[in-house]
């Protein structure tokens, strides 16, 4: 049997690596990072500003396709984190030529809809492949909302938004 | 037993650190206009309107580490600055700044105002008027009055988010001066980005003082 006062170091010791494993087992679980704010939703979310025109819209897996044969123009709500303050939205789009093409604009307003912040609209730049169309930053002040309007042609597609 | 209370222990202290790391970035109780401060004077140059009407107060949100919304007690040690968030009042106060530090450019803007001038004038709702159009350089001021917010909206749609106007391609922030109130008149601001440029970026806008 060992002495007392090896068996109270041997305890001393064991509570030590205790403590010392908890507080390593919290640094190694504290450390994973928190989810990034960037937040991304599918064009479907959306819907035909015109009512009128919501047949004109047709799904593709998620991606929005302008069936009709006229510029018809999409809206998509999107939804604000803390804290506030200036937003930058990127759209994957698609069009087959100028004449087929897509355009967008991010909109930010306050709480009462009495100040609007547009970011411009920004149009494909290439044509046959998907592209992400980058939104200069819009303001969002606190308890404001957020959305971006497009434009698609005839045959033109809004695939995901990212902000 | 002592090993079931050493996982407990372990995960619970795991979860504290990573909600305290995963909510140091938001708002925090006090919300904006917690510390008010004096009223800038009207910077030089100002418009005719600025000088009708007093600044509002300058908040302290700008000064905030990390969001507007944040008590100054909750700055977090080693974050990264977020960008401030300032009021309505604030980003049109700046704009402003912005719109008479610029230089005109004789060749475009007397253009510009005439093109918006039309524009407006053919899709203000009834009841609203026209006060005034200035363009300088990349960036062009519409004041207007209307019956209500309502007729503001409108406006504001018509004129500004619909592509199908000459104007409605460009970047724009357009806000009422007041805060509306039942059966009186408003008035609004629009600064709107000349074609084929963009809005100042916030970084240039706050820089002017």
């Amino acid at each position: 049997m060992k002495p007392t006062y090896l068996r109270g170091a041997v305890i001393m010791n064991r509570k030590r690596i205790r403590v010392l494993s908890i507080l390593a087992a919290a640094v190694v679980v504290g450390t994973f990072q928190a989810p990034s704010h960037a937040r991304n939703i599918i064009a479907s979310a959306g819907r035909a500003v015109v009512a009128a025109d919501n047949s004109c819209f047709w799904l593709n897996g998620g991606s929005i396709n302008n069936g009709c044969s006229s510029r018809k123009l999409f809206t998509i709500p999107l939804w604000l984190g803390d804290p506030a303050g200036y937003v930058s939205v990127k759209v994957n789009a698609q069009g087959a030529s100028t004449s087929n093409t897509v355009g967008c604009h991010a909109v930010g307003t306050n709480e009462s809809i009495t100040a609007v912040w547009s970011s411009g609209y920004k149009w494909l730049s290439t044509y046959g492949t998907p592209e992400s169309i980058a939104l200069q930053p819009v303001y969002t002040p606190a308890n404001g909302s957020l959305y971006v309007d497009c434009y698609l042609d005839p045959n033109g597609r809004v695939n995901t938004l990212h902000w | 037993m002592k090993r079931s209370i050493f996982v407990i222990v372990a995960t619970v202290l795991g979860i504290a650190i990573y909600w305290l790391t995963a909510t140091s970035g938001k708002p925090g109780s006090s919300g904006i206009g917690r510390t008010p401060v004096a009223a800038a004077p009207t910077p030089v140059g100002a418009s005719r309107y600025m000088a009708e009407r007093p600044l509002p107060l300058q908040l302290s949100a700008i000064a905030d580490v990390a969001g507007a919304t944040r008590n100054a007690d909750e700055v977090v040690e080693g974050t990264k600055p977020a960008t401030p968030t300032p009021s309505v009042d604030e980003v049109r106060d700046h704009f402003e700044t912005f719109f008479n530090s610029e230089t005109v450019d004789p060749t475009w803007n007397w253009r510009a105002a005439d093109t918006i001038t039309k524009v407006i004038q053919a899709t203000l709702p009834a009841g609203s008027w026209l006060h005034r159009v200035e363009c300088r350089g990349t960036l062009c001021r519409v004041e207007t009055g209307h019956l209500d917010a309502d007729a503001f909206r409108t406006y504001v749609q018509a004129a500004f988010l619909g592509y199908e106007t000459q104007i409605g391609n460009s970047g724009f922030f357009a806000s009422l001066l007041d805060r509306p109130t039942s059966g009186s008149p408003v008035m609004a601001v629009v600064y709107l980005a000349r074609e084929g440029k963009d809005l100042p970026e916030p970084e240039a806008l706050f820089a002017l003082r």
